[in-house]
C-alpha cells in the first residue's frame, strides 16, 4: 500500500515557516521532537523540506524522536507533584499527561 | 504619503459598529474596538505558522484578532507576562498586576479585560500600555470564557470547586449577575457580544474521563437556548467569531486522554469540522475580537509551548488592518 505520509525534523522559527498554501497542500502535523508530518510522494512536501532545511527521517527513526521527546514529558509530568494533592487537582493544574504517540505510515 | 482620499475618491467611514450588510472591499474604522477594518476574500481554509510568544506557556487568556492579538499570563506556574502581536512578531509589554492563569480575557489589543483566574475573583483592564485593578467579578473563578469589549463584556460559566453556569455582564464599572446558562461547564468555548454570544463545548475540568461537553447554547442577552452541538467534544480548545459565525479549535478529549487539532466552523446553525491545526494542544490562547469564523489565532498552550497558528477561512472576512 503506498505510504500516505512521511517525515523529517525541522525547528519551527515561526512566521513563514508553513504558510497557507503549505497547509492546503501538505496538511502537515506537528509532533514532540520537532517531527513533522507531511503528505508522502509530493515534489511540494519534498521542496519544503529542504526550504526549512529539514531532515527526512523514516517512519521507525520519526517514532524513536517522539517517543523519546514524549518520555522526557511524560517524566517531567510525573514527577510535577504537591503535597496531599488529588489525581483530579493536578489534572487540573497542569493538564492531563501527554498520551503515547504512534505515528502512522 | 498619498491621502486615501486622494487615491479611492472617498474618505474611509467612521463608525461605532462594523457595518451591516458589509461589501467587499469595504474599508472604515470602528471607533468602539478603535480598529481600522476591511471586508476582504480568501480563497481556501488553512492554518499557517504565527511569530512565536516571547515567554511560552499554558493557560494563557487572549483579546485582539489575528493581525493584533494581546496574550496575557497563563502558567503552571502562574505569569504576569503581556505581549503584543503585530501579524508577524510578539512584544513583551507590561506586566499583569496579578500574575494568574485560565483567567478569561476579552476586549482588543489596546482595551482588553483579564478576569479571575485559580481561583480569584481580580479583575484587571489594559488601556493599551498599563494594567490597572477595577471591580471584581462577583463570583471567584477559573476557567470561565468571556466576549465583548472594556464596556460591554460578559462572563460565562467556569471552575470554583465545582463547574458552574454562572453568567455575569460587564459594562465597564461593575459586574453583575445575570441569567446562568443551561449546562454548568468549565475550560469552554465562546464567541459574540455581550447582546449576542455563544457558548460551546467545555469540561468537568479535572474529572477526567468523565467526558467533555458537545452542548453549544445562544445567548440573546436576557436568556441562553440550546442549539445544535460541535462534532467533537472537547475542553481548553481556542475560540473566537460571532454567535452566528463561530469557530473552535484543539481542546483536550479527555475520553482520548490527548490533545487535538480539530477545527470547526459554525455558520449560525450547524458545525462543520474544517482544515487541521499543525500542532494539536489545549489551553492556548485566542483573540477574542474576531468578527467571523474566518480569522482566528492559537498561541502557546499545554506543556508550555511558545508556537503560534493563524487561521485563514474561505470565503468573505472582515479583516483588521491596525488598532490604535
Amino acid at each position: 500500500m503506498a505510504k500516505k505520509y512521511q517525515y523529517c525534523v525541522a525547528e519551527s522559527w515561526g512566521k513563514g515557516f508553513i504558510t497557507t498554501t503549505n497547509s492546503i497542500k501538505m496538511s502537515p502535523r506537528n509532533f514532540p521532537g520537532n517531527i513533522w508530518r507531511i503528505a508522502a510522494n509530493s515534489q511540494y512536501s519534498n521542496k519544503w523540506v529542504i526550504a526549512v532545511n529539514g531532515v527526512h527521517k523514516t517512519l521507525a527513526q520519526a517514532q524513536t524522536i517522539v517517543t523519546a521527546a514524549l518520555d522526557v514529558v511524560q517524566d517531567a509530568w510525573d514527577a510535577n507533584n504537591v503535597d496531599g494533592e488529588s489525581a483530579d487537582e493536578k489534572n487540573f493544574r497542569i493538564g492531563i499527561k501527554p498520551a503515547d504517540i504512534t505515528l502512522e505510515e | 504619503m498619498a491621502d486615501y482620499i486622494n487615491t479611492f475618491g472617498q474618505k474611509i467611514q467612521y463608525l461605532s459598529s462594523d457595518p451591516d450588510p458589509v461589501q467587499e472591499g469595504q474599508v472604515w474604522y470602528n471607533s468602539t474596538s478603535n480598529t481600522l477594518k476591511y471586508r476582504g476574500s480568501n480563497a481556501a481554509t488553512a492554518w499557517s505558522s504565527g511569530g512565536n510568544l516571547n515567554t511560552g506557556r499554558d493557560q494563557t487568556a487572549g483579546a485582539g484578532s489575528k493581525g493584533s492579538g494581546l496574550a496575557f499570563g497563563g502558567g503552571y506556574p502562574a505569569v504576569n507576562n503581556t505581549e503584543k502581536y503585530n501579524g508577524s512578531s510578539w512584544t513583551e509589554v507590561n506586566n499583569l498586576n496579578a500574575a494568574r492563569r485560565t483567567m478569561l480575557g476579552f476586549g482588543t489589543q489596546t482595551a482588553a479585560i483579564g478576569a479571575g483566574g485559580v481561583t480569584v475573583a481580580t479583575n484587571e483592564i489594559w488601556n493599551g500600555t498599563n494594567w490597572t485593578e477595577v471591580n471584581n467579578l462577583n463570583t471567584a473563578r477559573s476557567s470561565a470564557k468571556g466576549v465583548g469589549i472594556t464596556t460591554a463584556g460578559l462572563a460565562f460559566g467556569g471552575y470554583t470547586n465545582t463547574n458552574v453556569a454562572t453568567n455575569e455582564s460587564w459594562n465597564g464599572t461593575n459586574w453583575t449577575e445575570i441569567a446562568d446558562m443551561n449546562t454548568a461547564r468549565a475550560a469552554l468555548g465562546g464567541a459574540g457580544t455581550q447582546g449576542a454570544a455563544l457558548a460551546f463545548n467545555g469540561g468537568p475540568q479535572a474529572n477526567v474521563g468523565a467526558g467533555s461537553i458537545y452542548n453549544t447554547e445562544t445567548w440573546n442577552g436576557s436568556s441562553w437556548t440550546e442549539v445544535n452541538n460541535t462534532n467533537t467534544a472537547s475542553e481548553g480548545a481556542g475560540s473566537s467569531g460571532s454567535n452566528t459565525s463561530a469557530i473552535t479549535f484543539g481542546g483536550s478529549i479527555y475520553a482520548s486522554s490527548g490533545s487535538n487539532n480539530r477545527t470547526e466552523q459554525y455558520n449560525g446553525t450547524n458545525w462543520t469540522e474544517v482544515a487541521n491545526l499543525s500542532t494539536g494542544r489545549s489551553t492556548g490562547g485566542s483573540g477574542s475580537s474576531e468578527s467571523d469564523n474566518k480569522s482566528a489565532m492559537y498561541y502557546g498552550g499545554a506543556g508550555n509551548t511558545n508556537s503560534t497558528e493563524e487561521f485563514t477561512g474561505a470565503g468573505e472576512t472582515t479583516k483588521t488592518i491596525a488598532s490604535s
